[in-house]
This record gives C-alpha cells, structure tokens and sequence, in this order.
C-alpha cells in the first residue's frame, strides 16, 4: 500500500497523554502517531488500561493533551485558538461504549438528535426535523421512536441513537469506543453492519477502539496493536492477521478463542504468561520484555522504534526482521 | 444401562414473580454431567445462564424466585430436596462455584491466605500451621508468582486476574467434584482470559473434577467444552458434543448466533445479522420464542411448541423444522437426559 495522496481525515502525531494522580504522573498515551484517510477505518486494538480510551479522549478533545499534534482534514486544532477550535469539533465525533450512560436519560430520542443541529447552527426548525428524520432512517430506526427515552429501547437501538448522534454534522472521523462490547452477538452484528454501511453512503473515517481482535479485524481495513500507552504494531488487516511481526500480536492472535473444536483447545495453546505491568512503572526498554517469549538482553535495555518493515507494516521489535527505521517525514502513515 | 452422571438435572424451572408478573426465566431444563466431563451452557444475555447455576446451588431467594423440578440429582442426592443445611454441605464442598467478579466475590478486608483458610477449615479436617501451609500450595497451583510472599495481601494488591486465581484456589480448596464456573473470564484482557480458562481446564484434569462452564462466546465454548448446550429464552434449543455441534449446528438460533459473529481470516462485507431482539420473558410468544427472529419460521412454528428431539450422536434439538434442516443426516432416537 502507497502513501495516501488524499489530505488524511485525521492525522495524530506524537500524541502524550499524561494524568496527574495521587500516585504520582502517569503517561496513559506515550507518542502515538497515525493517519487515518477519508473511508477508511483504522482498529486499534489492547488490553485494558493500554490507553485506548485516553487516546480517543484526546482526540475528541475531552481530555487536553499533554504534548503532540491533531490534524483534522489537514487543519492542525493543537494550534488553534478556543474559537477556532470550536468550529472544527463538529468534525470529530465519539461513539461510546455505553450507550445507556452516554444519552441523558430524560431527553427523548428526536431531541438527543436535534441537540447538535440546534447548537450548530441548523436554525429552521423543518430543516432540522427533516434531518432527524433522515438520520433515524439510516440508522435503522423507526420514525415513530422518535418520542421515545433511552431507556425504552434495546441495548442494540440505544447504539444506534449514539450513531445517529455522531452523524449529525457531517464528521470527518467517528472515534468508536468499544462500540460493541456491551452487546450480544447477534446486537453486535446489527451496530457492526450498520457502522460499515454508514461508511459507505457518508465516507466517514473510522478510528475503531476495541480490546476484541476479532470485530477488529472485520471491521478495520488496518489494524494498530497498542501496549502500555505505545503502538507496537500497525498493518493492513490482513497482513497483521496472516503474518504478524510483533511477539505481544502474535500472543493477542494466539488467545483469541477460535472456533475449531477439532484443532484448537484450550489445554493445548500456548499462552503468553503474566499481567501488564503497572503503567506508573512501566518497564525500562521494551515495555513488553517482562512478558515476551523471546527477550534477548537488549530489550530490557533500549525501546524499539517503531519502523518500516515493507509495505505499511510498521513494527516495534528489536528482532522484528527486515524492519528498517522509518524515514522522517513523508509518509503520513509513519510517525516522524 | 450408561454410566450414571454425576449431576442429573430434569426439568428444573425457575420462575420469577415480578411486578410486571411472573416470568419463567429456566423452562423444564434436563440435562446431565459425567465425572470428569465438561459441559458448557451458552447463550446471549438473559436467556438463564446465571439463574440455572443459582438454582442448581439453591442460591436463589424465594420469593421472588420459585424453583421446581423433577430433580437435581447430583451423587444419587436429590438437591432439592435437601435441607438447607444438608446443602450447606455441598456448597463450596462437593459443588463450587467461581463467578465473572472476583472482586465482589472476595472480602476486601482479609488476606488472600485467611480467605482460603476459611475454605479449608470449612471443608477439610486440616487445622493448624498445616492450614497456611496449603494456602500456600494453592496459591501455588493457581500459579500466583512468589504465592509464600503474596498469601498475606489483600484482594485489591492483585489485578484481575489474579484475583480470579485466587477464587479458583478458594474453590477447588475442598477438592470439589464439581466446579461451575460462570462467566469467569467475560471481565478479563484476551491473554488472561486464555490463561484462566486454560488453568481451570487443567486443574479440571489433575483433580478429576466435572466442570459446568458458562459463556456467552462461543469461541470458549469451542475451545473448552466436551458437550454443549444452547439455551434461548429459559429453553435448551440444542445440545451436542462439542465437534457435532461447531461441524453442524442444526437449531437455527445456533446457526444464526455463529454467521452473526465475526469470523477472524474469513472477512465478510457484512456479518450475518439476527434480526430484532431477544423477547422478553414475561411476554413470550406462544410457540417457538425464536420464530419472531428465524428465518425459517412458519405460521405453525408460531402456535406450536417444538420439544426436544434427537438427533445422531446423543445430541438433542428443538425445532419442529428439524427434517427440512438436518438433511439428509438419519436421526436416532434418544431419552433426554440419559446419555448415550
Ligand atoms: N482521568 C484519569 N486520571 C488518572 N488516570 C487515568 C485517567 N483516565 C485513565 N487513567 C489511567 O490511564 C491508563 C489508560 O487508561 P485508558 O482508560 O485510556 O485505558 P483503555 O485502554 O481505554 O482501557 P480499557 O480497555 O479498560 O477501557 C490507565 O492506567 C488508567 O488507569
Ligand atoms: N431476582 C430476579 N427477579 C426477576 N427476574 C430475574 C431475577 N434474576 C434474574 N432474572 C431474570 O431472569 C432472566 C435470566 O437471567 P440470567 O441472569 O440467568 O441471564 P444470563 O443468561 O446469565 O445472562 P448474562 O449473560 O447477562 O449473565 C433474565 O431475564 C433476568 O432478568
Ligand atoms: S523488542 Fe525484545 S522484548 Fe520487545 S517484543 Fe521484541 S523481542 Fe520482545
Ligand atoms: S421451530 Fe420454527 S421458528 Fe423455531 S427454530 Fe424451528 S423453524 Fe425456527
Ligand atoms: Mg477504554
Ligand atoms: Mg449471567
């Protein structure tokens, strides 16, 4: 895959993500740089506390980040004024894990959807009904719930409000965080379609949150792997599934329960051991060497870059073969 | 005559009075357990995972819940029939159960070590430094690192799924024949989750215990169990061995629940989807609680009940459209709850 010639939808570069805390500073997102171009969606895959929400806060501006920058269809809003700030919001929007927590739960559904318009400026009131009533529609929703409270709906539908929501002003990226992990699988199915065929009428890019390797990699056209606040991986979906570099993919790949009764059991895996370090004090070097199956001396030492191992596929890990430093600039999907 | 199971569960119902009436949230489930053998329940939310394991461990309070049945035979015992405290015996000794939050489970005042001690007092003639000392040795066989320094923490200085190993130790501290363990890994990062259940598997071997695991991810299921049981709405909808049941699933919830999740290496522009949502269970409808979502549904499949019949291999479905899905594929004959 060639460098988009398209301006990105997003762009992240060099993103830090810190909190304060009674236990001292915590960096939950430590230099994370990526691109996502228009339409395409982009997974981002961890375990829990590796700092997937933080990022997404940070890019949704809920959180301030501590330094790096975020450009939104080529406007950089790292260096803009509050203002100038406000006006690209619209652009971004967020799809939360919860969707019952997300939705004030005295607002009707017609209401939640007009909110946004209102406050953006859509002033007729026509003009507004007719693009809630449209917005209903695409997300599968039928015109006579428009009077409807969250908690009158499914778990399932309520996920559809906070997409309608999202889709309201036009954004050039959705950030999706773990959209449909509070669902059951036939739920998820449903929010999963819906996400794709929203794609393909509005081109909206997709930066997609999820701890489930496996609704990331049907729903992503690439896919980033994130440890302890860092991305030691990030590939084409179908590369980082049939020929992952990484040791900490590969055991995310190996865990994955799969459907195979004849072949794959549980007894006869073999599973990376230990738990993620504490992220007050994150290992020296390699952050994965306390857990890697394969730790030479050097990685507890120096921390691999992440670089160009051919065709996109960007890796960190000394013994990744064939992995070259990524060249400065260029490449929007490389960080610098 | 088969060899006898150690749990033999035959139509157990639980039923809820709630303020908007009574719901049936278990209807007549039969099924049985083998020394030594894995049965996994599984099915989406609310369809009575949680409530069966309850049940079957008379954890459940009544009212509001009522529990009835022909019996819940476990080691020639009728379970419920059982005084409570007869079933205080089996509890945590005969029978154990671990949950999805450990967290909750454990008291967060007490030391890991004085939490499995308590198991031990209750269900073993150990007294004494002997007690520490196997505290120890379990902490060790849940595999907890340095398990001599960390007996003496408490519950929040470990993380989840060391909290998880630890209730496996306090469960398997009376030498159970049989653990249930619900959900325990749902709250879990993959790799942990994969190390619990591959632990509890092995455990599962070294004590010779039967296992009855609960899930709603059928890749668990997949990867863990010897037999499998689907369950929709209170029901059992089909029961198989494990590789009859992932080779060909015949109950079209079953089908539709594996097209709908998403299948990694096999990419799909859309996944399979399972239309509308499960029904509720105070308001179910009077034939298949399925018809209103299957495609192959008919108008009888919305008046009558299908009951379980059987299919090759000691399976069981319920589907009154068996013959148009299964085929080709001779059916045997086979009495529920008698395994083949
Ligand atoms: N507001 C906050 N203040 C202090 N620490 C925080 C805050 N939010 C998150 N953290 C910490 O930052 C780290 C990353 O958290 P984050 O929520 O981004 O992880 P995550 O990858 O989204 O995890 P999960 O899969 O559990 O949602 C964690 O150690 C978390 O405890
Ligand atoms: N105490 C109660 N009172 C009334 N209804 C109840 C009670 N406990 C459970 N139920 C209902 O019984 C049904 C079965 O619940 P259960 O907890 O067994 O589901 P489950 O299959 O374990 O689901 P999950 O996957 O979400 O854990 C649900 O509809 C639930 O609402
Ligand atoms: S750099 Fe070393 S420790 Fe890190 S993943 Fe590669 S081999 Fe493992
Ligand atoms: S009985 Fe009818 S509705 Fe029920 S699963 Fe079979 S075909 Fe579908
Ligand atoms: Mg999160
Ligand atoms: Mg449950």
């Amino acid at each position: 895959m060639s460098a988009p010639v398209e301006t990105p939808a997003l762009e992240v570069r060099d993103l830090v993500v810190s909190y304060n805390t009674g236990r001292g500073p915590l960096s939950a997102v430590d230099g994370v740089s990526f691109a996502i171009r228009p339409g395409e969606t982009l997974g981002l895959v961890g375990e829990s506390g590796c700092g997937k929400s933080s990022l997404a806060k940070a890019i949704v501006q809920l959180v301030e980040p501590s330094s790096g920058a975020l450009k939104v269809e080529g406007h950089d809003i790292t260096g803009l004024t509050a203002r100038e700030r406000r006006a690209l919001r619209p652009k971004v929007q967020m799809v939360f894990q919860d969707p019952m927590g997300a939705l004030d739960p005295r607002q009707r559904a017609g209401t939640i959807l007009e909110t946004p318009l209102k406050l953006n400026g859509v002033r007729g009131k026509a003009e507004r009904r007719a693009r809630v009533a449209s917005l209903m529609e695409a997300v599968g929703l039928r015109p006579e719930f428009i009077d409807r409270l969250p908690h009158e709906f499914s778990g399932g539908q309520r996920q559809r409000i906070g997409i309608a929501r999202a889709l309201a002003l036009d954004p050039a990226v959705i950030v999706c965080d773990e959209p449909v992990s509070a669902l059951d699988v036939s739920l998820q199915a449903q929010v999963l379609n819906l996400l794709r065929k929203v794609q393909r009428e509005t081109s909206v890019a997709y930066l997609f949150i999820s701890h489930d390797l496996s609704v990331v990699e049907h729903i992503a056209d690439r896919v980033a792997i994130m440890y302890l606040g860092r991305i030691v991986e990030l590939a084409p979906r179908e590369t980082l599934w049939r020929a992952p570099l990484h040791p900490y993919t590969r055991a995310l790949i190996e865990a994955l329960p799969r459907i195979d009764p004849g072949a794959s059991r549980i007894a006869d895996k073999t599973i990376v051991g230990g738990d993620l370090p504490s992220p007050f004090a994150p290992p020296k070097g390699c952050r994965f060497h306390t857990r890697c199956p394969i730790a030479v001396a050097r990685c507890a030492i120096d921390a691999p870059a992440l670089s160009d191992a051919g065709d996109g596929h960007l890796v960190a890990c000394h013994l990744a073969s064939g992995a070259v430093p990524a060249p400065n600039a260029s490449a929007a999907l490389q960080p610098a | 005559m088969t060899r006898p199971a150690l749990l033999d569960v035959k139509d157990l119902t639980v039923r809820f009075r709630t303020p908007a009436g009574r719901l049936t949230a278990v209807d007549r489930l039969s099924f049985d357990i083998a020394a030594g053998e894995t049965l996994a329940i599984v099915g989406e939310s609310g369809c009575g995972k949680s409530v069966t394991a309850m049940a079957l461990l008379r954890l459940l309070r009544s009212p509001p819940a009522e529990i009835s049945g022909s019996h819940v035979r476990f080691e020639g015992t009728d379970l419920l029939a059982l005084s409570e405290r007869a079933m205080r015996d089996v509890r945590g000794n005969r029978i154990a159960m671990i949950f999805q939050d450990p967290l909750s489970a454990l008291n967060p005042v007490r030391t890991v070590a004085d939490q499995i001690i308590e198991s031990l007092k209750r269900h073993t003639g150990l007294r004494g430094p002997a007690l520490h000392r196997r505290a120890v040795e379990l902490l060790d066989l849940v595999r907890i690192p340095e398990p001599q320094r960390r007996a003496d923490d408490y519950p929040h200085h470990f993380s989840g799924g060391m909290r998880q190993r630890v209730m496996i130790a306090i469960a398997i501290a009376a030498n159970p024949r049989l653990l249930i363990a619900d959900e325990p890994t749902t709250a879990l990062d993959v790799t942990v989750q994969a190390q619990i259940l591959k632990l509890i598997v092995s455990l599962q071997k070294e004590f010779g215990m039967s296992l009855l695991l609960i899930s709603h991810d059928l890749g668990v299921v997949a990867e863990t169990a010897d037999r499998v049981l689907v369950m929709y709405a209170g029901r059992k909808v089909e029961e198989r061995p494990v590789a009859d049941l992932f080779a060909r699933p015949l109950h079209p919830y079953t089908r539709a629940l594996m097209r709908a999740r998403p299948t990694p290496g096999l990419r799909r522009e859309l996944l399979d989807e399972i239309p509308g949502i499960v029904p509720s269970l105070a308001d179910l409808p009077p034939g298949c609680a399925f018809a209103p979502r299957c495609a192959h549904a008919d108008e009888t499949c919305a008046r009558l009940q299908p009951v379980l019949e059987g299919v090759g291999g000691g399976g069981s479905v319920a589907c009154l459209h068996l013959d148009r899905l299964a085929g080709e594929k001779p059916r045997a004959p086979v009495l529920e709850g008698v395994p083949a």
